[in-house]
């Protein structure tokens, strides 16, 4: 099988367990974001792919070969580190050219490599400039071409943005994707911040509590959270407690029944967790509660001028519906206000 | 330089072995040379040990604890007494003294008088003490600088007697050790965030106050570790109270000499040496005990 | 019509006027002794009367004779004495830095057991009372069968020495940073060649500040010199106190201020180095 695979992988600290029961086959070619809150493991993941943390369980297998033992300067992974890691003492020049100058290509081709790499990255003019006169977004281009010089299998990246500012990260995030499809290379990449991951990511696997919480793609894991953990960690969500009553209905908690999808694996009077996204939630004048549409009262208001952000308590329960402008109608707090929850939209987490 | 082909597959197995050298032996090899010499400083130290329960003329053959009987004989007791009473005073003089210095030299902004501030420090701790000790003598003096002033101001009628006493050691003894204890308590104050004094002036401490309730007990461990080293050196000291206290100031360090030139006296120098160290150890072991809990618990508070 | 005159605002965390004032006098007196010497090397009479009554530089004179030709009551001329001193220093200085770097690097770099007492044991020869230290080694260097007398110094020197150059690495060290030792390594570099073409070359300041502070150390080092020195190895601390063990002479005075000017030099270099967050303790 071609790809990278990990099977069965953990690391511990002692008696503190990093990650554990991580099983992933990562196929070549695609953008593979490790994405989760601090602490959650997945810079320890990568550094084991990396080489640079020894595995304490498990295989990591390249193309079928198991490179578990092989040592990290052998192993042809380019990776960018957090802080950039660029050699001070040397020019982006001869930075690029380290990788090459290791292998020992010859001072030609490194030459012509380097000049190569640069026009990819738009700084041809930068090969004698000293690396601290660089500004952040030209070192996190250095940091990219430095990595790819020697034609590496698979590209690391760890959190290569945190350190940028918004906008800046923006146009970063579309340029690492570009480069990437452009050259087809495997990439891993680990963040914390997950629009970062929906925009870059071919695949998504979301890392929570030491464990892989669920893998797919983006609007995958949008639309269908495994559980809980993802649902509240991707987008912002819904997420309430019910009743099941059978037959694809659910009691909240102020009482009111909702029908939702039907769900075979779930007993009547088993409590649940139920997730609706808030663009999902169709705001309405004032009507008495019939079927879906639930009778409510505006509790908070925040027009962030492109959506309005309505927060509406109903059924004893808080919800936020996000609408544009044209679609909302001037509501302010205290307002009563009906919410439909549309069948389909409604979610039964951990299902 | 093989980048060679990732060939070779190894079975799947729970536990994985390190590659290569173990980090422990990786990192004790890099030590080793320097663990050699510190080695002989230990070796050396055991061979007093042994030297100090030998007796005289059979140094390493007989065994006795004569020379520490002897250590409780009153002239050498007075003199653990005086040791350990200097050092003390002196270590208090020296950080109430570089308190002021290191606050100022932690908050200097100038390249330029942080340089000079910082030579002025290392000076007294690295220029030969002989040197110095001839510049005190001239102070301490009878026509001295110290004398002549305090007598311009009136102060005193005639010279007092300032050398071969124990004020004069215990000068010398607060300039020689006072870089020792401004080190560490500008390390520790330039740890103090600025910040945390802002904060404190917009809670309404005055400069002093937030001096006194902010930056110093945030410094503690740098104070502590500062009296630590300055008390450990100046216990141990050897050439001001030769110099300054002349044969009036039989500091334990001069004892120990004295055993050997012109006493012969091994054993009982290596039982006075065994003293110091011991003194030493113990007072540098308390030490890193209390200011290893303080840090523990400002690190816990961030 | 009053003009108002701003002050300028002592902010919170500035230095107060009264503060570095306060400073500067301590100082002062820190360094009097210094001071004092500097001064009295240029006095005019002949005794140790302070302010001198006249200036000259008769003492210079008298130094630079005995500089290049004993006196009789010197067994050796300071020109012999210095030679010494140079040349103890400069090993220590290079030896102390050779086995400084690697236990610099394991302290710093990795984990391993024992390495806290591994750290207290570098900070061992800062403590240990120097007469003990000088007494132990003449023990042990008198109880070996062969003969040694200027190594003996630099092995004394080098464990003098060893705790000032292995802070001053360990700090470097430390602002380098791991991660650049990694990204090497990720680039294809052995963990050896990481250090060599990444950690020592942004080290080099750090280093220099240890080989100048092992050399100051060396240099001016009395207490347990005294202990090992032999009469034809001497260095010159020792030379000067031999000569005024009988009657102080002001010639030593301008002695001094030659090795006080020689420090301060170093010391200066030393600074532009590293600052301060390079000398600690």
């Amino acid at each position: 099988m071609s790809g990278l695979i990990l099977e069965n992988v953990e690391k511990h600290y002692g008696s503190a367990c990093a990650v554990t029961d991580v099983n992933l086959h990562l196929p070549e070619g695609k953008l593979v974001c490790f994405l989760g809150p601090s602490g959650c493991g997945k810079t320890t993941l990568l550094r084991m792919i990396a080489g640079l943390e020894t595995l304490t369980g498990g295989e990591i297998r390249l193309d079928g070969e198991d490179i578990g033992n092989t040592p990290a300067h052998l192993r042809n992974f380019g990776m960018v580190f957090q802080s950039l890691a660029l050699f001070p003492h040397m020019t982006v020049g001869e930075n690029i050219a380290y990788p090459l100058k290791l292998r020992g290509v010859s001072k030609a081709d490194q030459q012509a490599r380097v000049v190569e790499l640069l026009e990819l990255i738009q700084l041809q003019q930068m090969i004698n400039r000293p690396v601290a006169k660089l500004s952040g977004g030209q070192r996190q281009r250095v940091a990219i071409a430095r990595a790819i010089a020697s034609h590496p299998k698979i590209l690391l990246l760890d959190e290569p943005l945190s350190a940028l500012d918004a906008k800046l990260r923006e146009s970063m995030q579309v340029e690492i994707r570009q480069l990437q499809q452009r050259l087809n290379i495997t990439t891993i990449m680990v963040t914390h911040d997950q629009r970062e991951a929906m925009t870059m990511a071919d695949i998504v696997v979301v890392l929570g509590e030491h464990k892989v919480q669920q893998v797919g793609t983006p609007i995958e894991i949008y639309r269908h959270p495994a559980n809980e953990f993802v649902a509240d960690f991707i987008g912002s969500g819904n997420i309430f407690p019910a009743t099941a009553l059978g037959n694809g209905k659910v009691s909240l908690p102020g009482g009111d029944a909702l029908q939702v999808p039907i769900c075979s694996s779930i007993v009547v009077g088993e409590k649940v967790k139920m997730l609706i996204r808030p663009e999902d939630l169709q705001l309405s004048a004032p009507q008495a509660t019939a079927g879906n549409r639930l009778l409510g009262k505006v509790t908070f208001v925040r027009d962030i001028g492109a959506t309005i952000e309505t927060t509406v308590e109903c059924s004893g329960v808080s919800f936020t519906a996000l609408s544009t402008p044209c679609q909302g109608f001037g509501l302010s707090v205290g307002h009563p206000v009906s919410v439909t929850l549309p069948v389909e939209a409604c979610r039964v987490l951990g299902a | 330089m093989e980048h060679q082909p990732l060939t070779h597959s190894v079975s799947a197995a729970e536990a994985r072995p390190s590659r290569g050298v173990s980090p422990t032996a990786r990192a004790w090899l890099f030590l080793s040379p320097s663990m050699l010499f510190l080695g002989v400083l230990i070796a050396a130290s055991l061979l007093v040990l042994r030297m100090s329960v030998g007796t005289k003329g059979a140094e390493w053959s007989g065994f006795s604890l004569a020379s520490y009987a002897q250590l409780l004989e009153p002239y050498y007791l007075k003199s653990l007494m005086l040791t350990l009473r200097l050092a003390l005073i002196s270590a208090v003089i020296a950080v109430i003294l570089a308190i002021p210095v290191a606050y100022t030299m932690s908050r200097l902004t100038s390249p330029f008088v942080r340089r000079i501030f910082l030579a002025a420090v290392l000076l007294p701790l690295l220029v030969n003490l002989l040197l110095q000790s001839y510049g005190w003598l001239v102070i301490l003096g009878p026509g001295g600088m110290l004398n002549q002033a305090l007598m311009g101001l009136g102060l005193i009628k005639r010279p007092i007697m300032l050398l071969y006493n124990q004020n004069g050691v215990l000068m010398g003894l607060v300039q020689t050790a006072f870089p020792l204890a401004v080190l560490p308590i500008a390390s520790a104050m330039r740890g103090v965030a600025r910040s945390y004094e802002e904060a404190a002036a917009t809670l309404g401490a005055s400069r002093f106050q937030v001096f006194r309730q902010v930056v110093l007990p945030m410094s503690l461990p740098g104070i502590i570790t500062g009296a630590t080293l300055v008390f450990a050196y100046n216990a141990s000291s050897f050439v001001v109270p030769l110099l300054l206290g002349g044969r009036r100031v039989p500091m334990l360090a001069v004892m120990v000499h004295d055993q050997i030139a012109p006493l012969m006296n091994w054993p009982a120098a290596s039982a006075a040496g065994v003293v110091l160290i011991v003194t030493t150890l113990a007072i540098m072991t308390l030490s890193e005990y209390i200011t290893g809990r303080r840090r523990r618990m400002l690190e816990a508070s961030q | 019509m009053s003009t108002l005159i701003k002050k300028r605002q002592l902010l919170p965390g500035d230095t107060g006027k009264f503060a570095g004032i306060l400073s500067g006098f301590i100082l002062l007196l820190a360094v009097l002794p210094i001071l004092t010497m500097i001064v009295m090397s240029f006095s005019g009479a002949s005794n140790l009367d302070f302010p001198p009554s006249s200036y000259s530089l008769q003492w210079y004179k008298a130094a630079w004779h005995t500089f290049v030709s004993p006196d009789a009551s010197d067994v050796l001329s300071l020109g012999q004495a210095m030679s010494t001193s140079l040349l103890v220093s400069c090993l220590t200085m290079v030896f102390a830095t050779i086995i400084a770097v690697p236990a610099a690097y394991a302290l710093t770099r990795c984990e391993f057991r024992g390495k806290a007492v591994a750290l207290q044991l570098m900070s061992l020869p800062l403590v240990f009372p120097m007469v003990v230290l000088g007494l132990a080694l003449l023990l042990v260097f008198d109880s070996l069968p062969f003969h040694m007398t200027t190594s003996r110094l630099v092995i004394a020197h080098v464990i003098l020495a060893l705790p000032f150059v292995v802070k001053n690495c360990t700090a470097a060290m430390l602002s380098i940073g791991s991660e650049v030792e990694e990204a090497a390594q990720m680039l294809g570099a052995s963990p050896l060649r990481a250090i060599v073409d990444v950690v020592v070359p942004l080290m080099k300041s750090g280093i220099l500040a240890g080989m100048l502070l092992a050399f100051i150390v060396s240099f001016n080092e009395f207490t347990v010199t005294y202990f090992l020195y032999t009469i034809d190895v001497m260095t010159v601390p020792i030379w000067m106190y031999s000569r005024t063990v009988s009657s102080l002479d002001p010639t030593v005075f301008s002695f001094a201020v030659l090795i006080v000017l020689i420090d301060f030099v170093l010391i200066w270099a030393l600074e532009k180095l590293v600052g301060e967050g390079g000398v600690s303790f």
